[in-house]
């Protein structure tokens, strides 16, 4: 999965939940990559607490000791990174045990 | 010190057989009924009908899909009756002279139920980490007199009080209470309910508490008829507004009652029977009265419990006699169960009740006992049967008694400066 549908997906997810956020059809040229979600998008941990669960769903990773909106994760584009850090890392290591096991 | 008088200057219904107070009473004058075959439950039931009301959660948001997705069906109900009462009451609840003596006392007599239900399925399938957030917020019962609080600046007195279906009536009671005594000025209180889920129809009709006439639901809900055979379950919410008379006065608010008694007891006897000597439900009533100043036979209409269980309205009227004599087995008191129209909204009763009170009151018109056809030996008063009443009365009474031994009853007025 690439950085770019990582990050369609997550504008998707956030704005399904959060409403402050202008939808992508409607608003092409808005700044997704350098929107803050605290406090611009919502002021609520509960609103932060439910998306991040929808990540965590869509995507198949933990957020574990930091959450978006937070912790290096202050804007849609950290998020993105974040997420394309976790599953890059993820791909790679999959990728690696199944040479391992071809050579087995 | 001479009591503080306690007057109604708002009044909000949500009910199957009307979705505001206008709506709500043009039903009750004219016999019309809400029940009808439940829609959007996932199994089977013993029971097929309920009173529901035929708006989802994203319109009783107004249509604020972030709105309906965070509070349970009950605290939208509560937040578009408590909208009702606090638009009649004129209230310019952005510029409170003092939001600290603004009460806001809603309950339920269960909370979130159906917010309950979908979380257990999550945790079931998915495991403790995919709970949503919002769970606790949305199922907590005290959640409704939050929210209505938030809506609108409320900063005194706030909590819920749980006594099954005496819940309103407690509610209304206490916050009477509280502007008598000069802890508040106003509150916004009543009772909300939303039971209409797989859980909630499962869990009534394993007690038998239900009716099962499945072939007639209009006909289901029938107190004091002989061939009654147990509750229709019905969600909704009554808010109402109340205030210190010279406080409502002051602003020229329009006035459209008075609460001048309040009586509450326990049976102290089975979880889910009324106890068969009717002992405190005789004291209840009589509480209320004698809290009010006025005998017995003062009193010209009285809203009952009747939930139409053979057990309710047989102790009932028992009681009724005890409290009553002569003035209600002459048929000189009117009574009548307006649960046989909005069916039994359990934690919500003692909100519309009162509202259905109050409106008899003012307007000198008394509701009716609809589908009451045969007469029961055992329930030989004047029910006002099938057709309303014009009747100028000067005080009317509401009880509701709750599974657990909870009785509540609440005297009112017609307001006369």
């Amino acid at each position: 999965m690439d950085r770019k549908r990582i990050r369609e997906e997550v504008v998707e997810i956030l704005c399904a939940k959060l409403h402050n956020l202008p939808q992508p059809s409607i608003e092409d040229d808005f700044d997704y990559e350098n929107q803050p979600l605290v406090p611009d998008i919502t002021k609520d941990p509960l609103d932060i607490a439910e998306v991040s669960m929808d990540l965590e769903d869509a995507f198949g990773v933990n957020f574990e000791d930091t959450m978006p909106g937070d912790g290096g994760m202050e804007t849609i584009g950290k998020v993105v990174d974040y997420l394309d850090g976790r599953i890059s890392r993820r791909d790679e290591a999959a990728a690696k045990a199944r040479a391992e096991a071809e050579e087995v | 010190m001479v009591d503080r008088r306690v007057v109604v200057t708002g009044m909000g219904v949500v009910a199957c057989n009307g979705l505001t107070v206008a709506e709500f009473w043009d039903a009750l004058k004219n016999g019309r009924h809400g029940i009808s075959a439940i829609q959007g439950l996932s199994r089977p039931h013993t029971t097929t009908f309920a009173g529901q009301i035929r708006l989802d959660d994203l319109a009783l948001a107004n249509g604020d899909r972030r709105i309906a997705r965070r509070k349970d069906r009950f605290v939208h109900l509560a937040l578009k009756a408590a909208a009702e009462a606090m638009a009649m009451s004129g209230l310019d609840y952005k510029n409170w002279h003092d939001p600290f003596r603004v009460a806001t006392i809603i309950g339920a007599g269960i909370g979130g139920l159906g917010t309950i239900e979908a979380e257990h399925d999550v945790l079931r399938d998915r495991g403790p980490t995919r709970v949503s957030p919002f769970l606790v917020p949305k199922m907590i019962v005290d959640s409704a007199a939050g929210d209505v609080s938030i809506a609108y600046g409320a900063k005194g007195p706030n909590y819920a009080i749980t006594t099954a279906c005496a819940t309103g009536s407690h509610c209304i009671g206490a916050a009477f209470h509280h502007i008598r005594s000069g802890l508040c000025d106003l509150a916004i209180t009543g009772g909300t309910e939303a039971p209409i889920t797989d859980l909630g129809l499962s869990g009534f009709n394993s007690i038998g508490a239900l009716s099962t006439r499945n072939e007639s639901p209009e006909t289901a809900s029938r107190p004091f008829d002989k061939d009654r055979d147990g509750f229709v379950i019905a969600e909704g919410a009554g808010i109402l507004v109340i205030e210190e008379l010279e406080h409502a006065k002051a602003r020229g608010a329009v006035i459209y009652g008075e609460i001048i008694g309040f009586g509450m007891t326990g049976d102290a006897f089975h979880e889910t029977q009324p106890d068969p000597t009717g002992a405190a439900g005789v004291a209840c009533m009589r509480m209320a009265l004698n809290d009010a100043k006025i005998a017995p036979a003062q009193l010209g209409y009285l809203n009952a419990h009747g939930t139409s269980t053979p057990f309710n309205d047989k102790s009932e009227t028992n009681i009724i006699k005890q409290v009553f004599g002569a003035h209600a087995t002459s048929r000189a008191l009117a009574i009548s169960s307006t649960k046989s129209m909005t069916g039994h909204t359990l934690g919500a009763a003692g909100g519309i009740e009162a509202i259905a009170s109050l409106l008899a009151l003012r307007d000198g018109v008394l509701p009716p006992t609809i589908n009451y056809t045969t007469p029961d030996p055992e329930c030989d008063l004047d029910y006002v049967p099938n057709t309303a009443r014009e009747a100028k009365v000067e005080y009317a009474l509401s009880n509701n008694l709750g599974f657990g031994g909870h009785n509540a009853s609440l005297v009112f007025k017609r307001f006369s400066g």
